[in-house]
């Protein structure tokens, strides 16, 4: 069901989504490289683009898929293997299950509820950290979810206008 | 506007595949496997190592920038900086010269008595040049990827060293690329030995690349500022001598019997691009043979 004043949208192409994905990895990487690997707030770009994915085409962008890119982010991070695959799961798992919901509403108060959803994506991986043995994490770590969740209507506006494209227009029977 | 343009085709009623939750409880299982493997079973690292294989060149490329903004910032330096370099340079070239013909002799001399004592000749093993490529992205480890890796013969538990002293030690080998952990990394410890006196000790790191800690070292001894502190090879794995630190302060402590003793790393440690890997030393010393004036 579609709420009133919600835009029809075109079809995604897949090409888009997935090379929105790897893209994403690539700038998590070049961002870890050139930041000196020493920045605690580092936003995840690629657990946004995921969890967008999977909010909005959760029939393309699951947990599997989730899974993987964050398996290939643990061999870049040399994090403990599964780290980051586990947090992506869970958190593709969530934005799948609450796919119908999240369009209702507002930008800023969706960004509320995913900043949510990415600090618990982050505890994750704090408490993975903290059963092998790395210790608690600094409060420095709390910016990095509070930034995602900053970034998240600019990731609807980006990654769903290529959808929001006009098409076929026809002149004689304008919508 | 026809009708296959639109976003939302009706789902699939009966054929909706596995659902979500199934997938998200295979897949914790997974990672919890994944997690174990990592620490405890071979297959662990070889996984690591193949997807690491596929993503090196991507991090290669990645790593251009850096290298080209590195380069630019050299070049702009100017002419100065790179007079003064030789000057320095040449200078540490004849100081070097001179040390290593008297090395030389000392060497011969210490073959001769070694030969005379009977004892097992120690192995100067081929070092391995290799370029630091980037920090590993993790506030809480000091660790760097370096660009060579099991293709040329790293192993892990080699130390690495710059021109100055040791940064720390290889811990993961992938095939074209590893990772090393500095002496500064708070899971690292570097046994040490303080030239001046020869008393054995161990080095933590602290999570930064300013200071260490001599730990467990009696509140008494005779640790003074200044004094450097080399490695001991009592690990069987760093060859002896190399400098690591130099003692910066030493307060002896009232409420426990160990000092607070604090040193800087002597190695350029997070700032040296280039950086060689010395294998671990393969040999063992045998134990002595059993005298008959020791089994009586």
């Amino acid at each position: 069901m579609m709420h009133t004043g919600q835009a029809l949208l075109l079809p995604a192409s897949p090409r888009f989504i997935w090379g929105t994905l790897f893209g994403a990895l690539l700038v998590n990487m070049a961002l870890d490289q050139w930041s000196g690997g020493q920045a605690w707030w580092l936003p995840d770009l690629l657990a946004i683009t995921l969890v967008f994915w999977a909010a909005h085409q959760p029939r393309r962008v699951g947990v599997t898929a989730a899974f993987v890119f964050g398996f290939f982010m643990d061999v870049h991070q040399s994090s403990l293997l599964g780290q980051h695959a586990a947090a992506y799961a869970i958190m593709a798992y969530v934005a799948v299950s609450m796919h119908r919901r999240i369009t209702w509403f507002g930008l800023s108060s969706q960004a509320m509820q995913m900043g949510a959803l990415f600090f618990a994506g982050h505890c994750v991986q704090w408490l993975v950290r903290l059963l092998a043995g790395d210790g608690l994490m600094p409060p420095a770590v709390l910016a990095a979810p509070v930034l995602e969740g900053l970034l998240w209507p600019l990731a609807v506006v980006l990654l769903l206008a290529p959808q929001r494209r006009p098409h076929d227009i026809d002149e004689n029977r304008p919508l | 506007m026809s009708i296959a343009t639109l976003e939302r085709s009706p789902p699939a009623f009966f054929k909706q595949g596995t659902s979500a939750f199934t997938k998200l409880v295979l897949l914790m299982v997974v990672s919890v496997l994944l997690m174990v493997a990592d620490r405890q079973w071979r297959w662990g690292p070889q996984l690591r190592n193949a997807a690491a294989t596929v993503l090196q060149p991507v991090q290669l490329a990645l790593a251009q920038p850096v290298y080209a903004a590195r380069w630019v910032g050299n070049y702009l330096h100017g002419l100065h900086q790179a007079q003064q370099n030789i000057a320095f340079l040449q200078q540490g070239v004849l100081s070097a010269g001179a040390r290593s013909l008297r090395m030389e002799a000392l060497q011969q001399e210490n073959q001769a008595l070694r030969h005379l004592l009977n004892l097992q000749a120690t192995l100067t093993e081929p070092t391995i040049a290799v370029q630091a490529l980037y920090h590993v992205a993790d506030p809480l480890r000091q660790q760097w990827v370096i660009d060579q890796g099991s293709n040329l013969g790293v192993v892990a538990g080699a130390a690495v060293v710059d021109a100055l002293g040791v940064v720390g030690q290889v811990t993961r080998v992938q095939p074209w690329s590893a990772t090393v952990t500095l002496i500064s990394d708070e899971q690292q410890i570097t046994p040490v030995r303080n030239a001046r006196t020869g008393q054995h000790g161990v080095l933590y790191g602290l999570g930064n690349n300013e200071q260490l800690a001599l730990r467990y070292t009696p509140n008494g001894s005779d640790v003074q500022p200044g004094d450097v502190l080399v490695t001991s090879g009592n690990d069987g794995v760093y060859p002896v001598g190399l400098p690591v630190a130099r003692v910066a302060f030493v307060k002896p402590q009232v409420d426990a019997s160990f000092a607070n003793i604090g040193a800087h790393p002597i190695a350029a440690i997070d700032a040296t691009q280039f950086l060689l890997v010395v294998p671990r030393a393969t040999t063992t010393p045998e134990p002595p043979p059993a005298t008959p004036a020791a089994a009586s």
